[in-house]
């Protein structure tokens, strides 16, 4: 009884804690706000949801069975079914699940002020995101590892499985566009930055070969080798910048680096994983998990002052990193940190797979999900203390702001977010770089922010060695998204195609290989070079496309989970996974429609190609934009019809999943669950624990 | 673990208990930490006293005390780091291997880590 009074006393000072912290946050209105109130009320949240919600939906609606046996017991290989240590599976998870989006996401969506990014990154995370992960593990691991499409076939009928695959397909193109979108932006014109970011590709090549020919399997060894060899390359970018005729050779444009990009990507695809996507992939990671905590030890050292508003004026629309509204862009511009329907995948298919025990699946599920969101909370802080002017000021294209620095710093001082030419000259002179004027994509404002922060709690001197790491650090895990990406289309498309003729279908058949492979890289390569020739930033265009595409993953997930609610007799409980369904749903299709319907150019992608084509007639465009003119009206109209056919498809499975309900309430036959049958488990561990 | 750790976050007067009762060596530095605690030795050294108003400055006692307990589990840490990375991967094989297959050769080295990757690299293992 006495423990029983000592937790509800901590608990209840844990949730005013939190409630403080997010009343501080959401009422403040001053100056500015130190950054450790984001950090407490986000601690207490999760704590609180973590502890009550999940251990409530593991106990109550999913009714979890540590005895029973898991796919991993049951189907053990040895390969991919094996019973592994729950820690170990939750480093697999969460190394598996965060990439460059909840960095970028919130870099960019803190063009409205810190507040609405923050409440949704938290809100939506320990409601929506952790939810979806957490089920989805769930219902996979009772279903013996299947993954989403599968279920999505088994439980809600043909429509669900097919929507879920182009989906997939659809989500990973635009995806990988957008990441090389970042990449390149932070490349531009940056000698230091292009031959860093070029030498990891040898770095991970020679780690290859040491891994595969030398000492073959000994990835600790090999991945510090590289470790050092890639801080070394930082080191070295500076003195390759630092020399006249050497730095030219890494000085380019975006649209040369576009195609280097592009060139490498189809490479990647085709060379063995052993030699550079394997091993670049264990340096990505290592790398990874050592900033982010490197950033949140500085984080609470420093305890930095956020100096954004809570709102600023652009939540009306006009917002120079991407046009629309708070309301719907805010939520789909974070989606990787609140909600990522591409968690699903890893969710179902991957992890269950390494599942000792059903009780492992909040820790798993849930808090891997919450450690995600606590890394776009510290993106979210980075982006926040630079001052706003200098945030604009990185983060704005030139379309939108002018294109010499003296335009550029009116623009933006004319906001309200003063800023001078010799601030921002200082800065990038700092930072070792030429210019720091419109590099749209949240790389680089992150790394800046990274490198102030890290710079402040470990010495000034060497800011433009931490930016350049910083840049390092994001470009290292985005090529390997791209790399990954791009494999994973790759089979998806042999896989469809295989219907059509046999042979094509051949993983390992190399005509193939090298066909699909240049099909899928053509795809993104398209989407990277047309956000490259856009004057107004392709980040505009891409990423909410890839929010909203990601977002509605994330709808199909939900359908299936809630689905498999209803048809299991849990009506009551069905909220659960319907209720960030309904939200998904409300935004995707309002953000949809104002990308088709909108009147605004930067809003409306038929908007945009009819105002771009009424120009070319008048022939008001200077002749270089002439030029790009008439692929640009081509690619606005793409999109348009690009996002009506995301729309679609969610509201095709959403009535599927409806339909199945409603005939399982009415109790006309509906698909059967398809969950596996009950087996004890006989791993000691499930019964020693606690 | 769990109580080494409340130790730890309890402050030094436990973790002297704990120590003492582990290693001779250990106690040797816990008996030295007493005595710098009593600090009315007339015999005791500039260089221990100067030790001391470091250690107090700099926290370092805080930072000796968490390095022991690195340390005191640098086994377990070695172990865990291996089986995060997947170093331990080819010894778990084998282990397995002789359990399920005892009548077969297993792979060797090289070509288990070839079979490995290959396999490790088929499905969505990297996400947004």
């Amino acid at each position: 009884m006495k423990t029983n009074i000592t937790a509800i006393l901590i608990w209840l000072s844990v949730a005013f804690l939190g409630a403080c912290a997010v009343g501080g946050i959401a009422l403040h209105r001053g100056e500015s706000i130190n950054a450790l109130w984001f950090i407490t009320a986000a601690l207490c949240i999760y704590a609180i949801a973590y502890r009550f919600y999940a251990a409530w939906i593991a106990a109550t609606v999913l009714s979890i069975d540590a005895t029973r046996a898991t796919p991993a017991e049951r189907l053990s290989n040895g390969r991919d079914y094996m019973p592994t240590n729950r820690w170990i599976v939750f480093g697999h998870h969460f190394a598996a699940i965060a990439g460059p989006g909840p960095l970028v996401g919130p870099t960019l969506a803190a063009q409205f002020g810190y507040l609405p990014g923050t409440l949704w990154i938290l809100f939506g995370a320990v409601l929506g995101g952790c939810v979806q992960d957490m089920m989805t593990l769930f219902f996979s691991t009772r279903r013996d590892g299947k993954s989403l499409g599968q279920m999505a076939r088994d439980e809600l009928g043909a429509v669900g499985g097919v929507a879920a695959l182009i989906a997939t397909f659809l989500i990973m193109i635009i995806l990988i566009a957008v990441l090389g979108l970042v990449v390149v932006n932070a490349m531009k014109n940056s000698p230091w930055a292009t031959s860093t970011v070029a030498a990891t590709i040898p770095i991970a090549m020679l780690v290859g070969l040491y891994m595969y020919k030398l000492r073959p399997g000994r990835v600790l060894e090999g991945s510090m080798l590289g470790v050092i060899l890639l801080l070394l390359s930082v080191v070295g970018g500076g003195w390759i910048d630092g020399q006249a005729g050497l730095r030219e050779w890494f000085n380019h444009p975006g649209l040369t680096l576009a195609f280097a990009v592009i060139g490498y990507g189809f490479a990647a695809a085709i060379l063995p994983v052993w030699l550079l996507l394997a091993p670049r992939d264990y340096l990505s990671t290592f790398v990874k998990l050592g900033t982010v905590t490197l950033l949140a030890l500085a984080i609470l050292w420093m305890r930095p002052d956020i100096k954004m508003p809570a709102l600023t004026q652009f939540i009306d629309g006009s917002g120079p990193i991407f046009g629309g509204k708070l309301f719907p862009f805010v939520f789909i511009t974070i989606a990787c940190g609140a909600i990522s329907g591409f968690h699903a995948l890893i969710a179902s298919g991957t992890t269950p797979k390494l599942l000792a025990n059903e009780r492992d699946i909040p820790m798993i599920g849930y808090g891997g999900m919450l450690l995600e969101s606590m890394v776009a909370m510290m993106a979210m802080i980075a982006a926040t203390v630079l001052d706003p002017g200098v945030y604009f000021a990185i983060n704005s294209p030139n379309g939108i702001v002018g294109k010499t620095a003296v335009e550029a710093v009116a623009t933006i001082s004319a906001w309200g977010f003063p800023v001078t030419v010799e601030q921002m000259n200082l800065l990038a002179r700092q930072m070792g770089e030429a210019t720091l004027f419109a590099r749209t994509g949240g790389a680089p404002s992150l790394a800046v922010g990274m490198a102030s922060i890290f710079g402040s709690a470990f010495g000034q001197g060497m800011l433009a060695l931490w930016y350049h790491f910083a840049i390092m650090f994001e470009a290292i895990f985005i090529l390997t998204t791209l790399d990954a990406g791009t494999r994973v289309g790759r089979f998806m498309l042999q896989d469809m195609l295989g219907n059509i003729w046999k042979p094509l279908g051949r993983t390992s058949w190399y005509p193939s290989v090298l066909f699909t492979s240049a099909i899928v890289v053509a795809a993104w390569g398209y989407f990277l070079y047309i956000g490259i020739i856009d004057p107004n930033g392709g980040v505009n265009i891409l990423w909410p496309l890839f929010g909203i595409s990601n977002q509605i993953l994330a709808a199909i997930a939900l359908c299936v989970a809630t689905g498999i609610l209803v048809k299991s007799g849990k009506l009551k409980y069905a909220w659960i996974t319907a209720l960030p369904l309904i939200w998904l749903v409300v935004i995707t299709t309002t953000a949809s429609w104002q990308k088709l319907a909108s009147s605004d150019p930067r809003i409306g992608f038929l908007a945009a190609a009819n105002s771009l084509s009424d120009k070319l007639a008048a022939g008001t465009l200077p002749p270089d934009k002439a030029a790009t003119a008439p692929q640009l009206i081509f690619n606005q109209q793409l999109d348009a019809v690009l996002v009506l056919f995301f729309v679609l498809l969610l509201w095709l499975i959403v009535v599927d999943m409806l339909r199945v309900c409603a005939r399982h309430l009415r109790g006309k036959p509906v698909p059967p669950l398809s969950e596996a049958p009950h087996h004890v488990t006989q791993l000691e561990e499930a019964w020693q624990r606690d | 673990m769990a109580k080494r750790l409340n130790n730890l976050l309890r402050g030094q007067s436990d973790e002297t208990t704990s120590h003492s009762t582990r290693s001779p060596k250990n106690g040797n530095q816990v008996a030295g930490y007493a005595a710098l605690r009593a600090h009315s030795t007339p015999s005791q050294p500039f260089a221990l006293c100067l030790r001391r108003s470091l250690c107090r400055a700099l926290h370092l006692d805080l930072l000796a005390t968490v390095l022991r307990w690195f340390n005191a589990n640098r086994i377990k840490f070695w172990r865990t780091l291996r089986e995060l990375s997947g170093d331990d991967g080819f010894d778990r094989y084998l282990s397995l291997h002789a359990v399920a297959h005892p009548d077969t050769t297993p792979l060797s080295r090289s070509a288990w880590f070839a079979h490995e990757q290959q396999q490790k690299w088929t499905g969505i293992k990297r996400c947004c």
